[in-house]
């Protein structure tokens, strides 16, 4: 019904001729897990996944020692993810999960009271603006994955592990203590400096 | 909603249409716009003025519609993301986020061009800094802003070819 090359339209005009001519369109396949892939139901060993992402994050941050506000300045994300299909969504795909990130690392400060949530508007649970995210340089290393759809494997979720460790370490780099909590709160820093300079 | 008695007679000019409206006094305009005019473009993100998804111009400013009163904008012009560009038509900074992936899962994407073409209205050849600026009001949960930051000088360089990002 298409030629090699075709319009929306075209494509349009041939669907609504195949619902005429055959009926609604329907199709099913099921999955089955490459024999290489090993993974055990019963005691839970092997491959819990079938494709692993990989990562490298680079954080540079300036930390104002006055009011211990940090800043993340320039952020590299480079990322082995199969193959990139669409490369302006698969670096927006990343993009957007270093800011929340960012966020993770820097600001979101869920505060729970009896399970729920006390700050549960964006008033009081700061999340990135426009003014706090760097320009996020994103590089894709492609190894195509045998089993992923072209070669492809998942992308959204990696950025949300990565980024914050690596803005944790600029900041441990620039003030030579060791942090173990999640925001780094300008309170919780100046806490930890005064100890130190006591 | 309350009854009719206590609504009154709103008149304004919403994206070149003059309308004349009986809204309750102090409905929002986020929703007058939204349900009695069914422009459905300007999106209810918190509802409390921080995320920018409701905003919408007045008399050629910025605000977030969610925090007007229905009152406020009697004899006033109001521009909604449905009016940024002629009918069929699309404004260079929609055709920028559409090139540039300034657009994800789209709730802030209305607000967001309102606030970048009010943006480009008032700074023809803005700097990174009143960029960031000029959408400091918008939050975008998705995209990182990067590519937002993107489409918006990918517009102005339409529109002014001169420009150098």
């Amino acid at each position: 019904m298409l030629s090699p090359e075709y319009s929306s339209k075209e494509f349009a005009e041939a669907c609504a001729q195949h619902i005429e001519k055959r009926g609604p369109l329907r199709a099913s396949s099921q999955y089955q897990q490459p024999p290489e892939i090993e993974w055990d139901e019963e005691s839970y060993k092997g491959d819990a996944y079938g494709a692993y992402g990989w990562a490298v994050y680079v954080a540079e941050v300036t930390l104002d020692t006055l009011t211990c506000e940090v800043c993340v300045d320039d952020f590299v994300a480079v990322q082995e993810v199969g193959k990139v299909i669409n490369p302006v969504l698969a670096a927006g795909q990343i993009e957007g999960g270093v800011a929340q990130a960012i966020g993770y690392a820097l600001y979101e400060n869920v505060v729970w009271q009896e399970g729920r949530m006390l700050n549960n508007q964006l008033t009081n649970y700061i999340i990135p603006t426009a003014m706090d995210v760097p320009r996020i340089r994103v590089h894709f290393e492609e190894v195509p994955c045998a089993y992923g759809p072209s070669g492809a494997k998942g992308l959204g979720e990696l950025p949300m592990d990565g980024t914050a460790p690596a803005i944790v370490n600029a900041i441990e780099n620039a003030v030579w203590a060791s942090l173990d909590h999640l925001p780094v709160l300008p309170e919780h820093l100046m806490e930890l400096l005064e100890v130190a300079r006591a | 909603m309350p009854d009719d008695g206590r609504k009154v007679s709103v008149a304004c000019t919403v994206n070149g249409r003059e309308h004349t409206l009986r809204v309750h006094p102090l409905a929002r305009l986020l929703d007058v716009l939204r349900e009695e005019l069914h422009l459905t473009g300007s999106k209810e993100g918190c509802g409390e003025g921080e995320c920018g998804a409701c905003s919408v111009l007045i008399n050629g400013e910025l605000v977030n519609s969610c925090l007007v009163p229905a009152l406020q904008v009697d004899g006033a012009r109001i521009t909604t993301i449905e009016g940024i560009a002629p009918a069929e038509a699309l404004h260079a900074v929609q055709d920028a986020f559409i090139e540039a992936g300034g657009a994800q899962c789209g709730i802030c994407t209305p607000g967001m061009i309102v606030a970048a073409v009010n943006l480009l209205e008032r700074v023809p050849e803005p700097t990174e800094e009143d960029i960031r600026v000029g959408l400091a009001g918008n939050l975008c949960r998705c995209t990182g802003y990067t590519k937002i930051f993107e489409a918006v000088v990918r517009a102005c360089r339409q529109t002014r070819p001169q420009v150098k990002a």
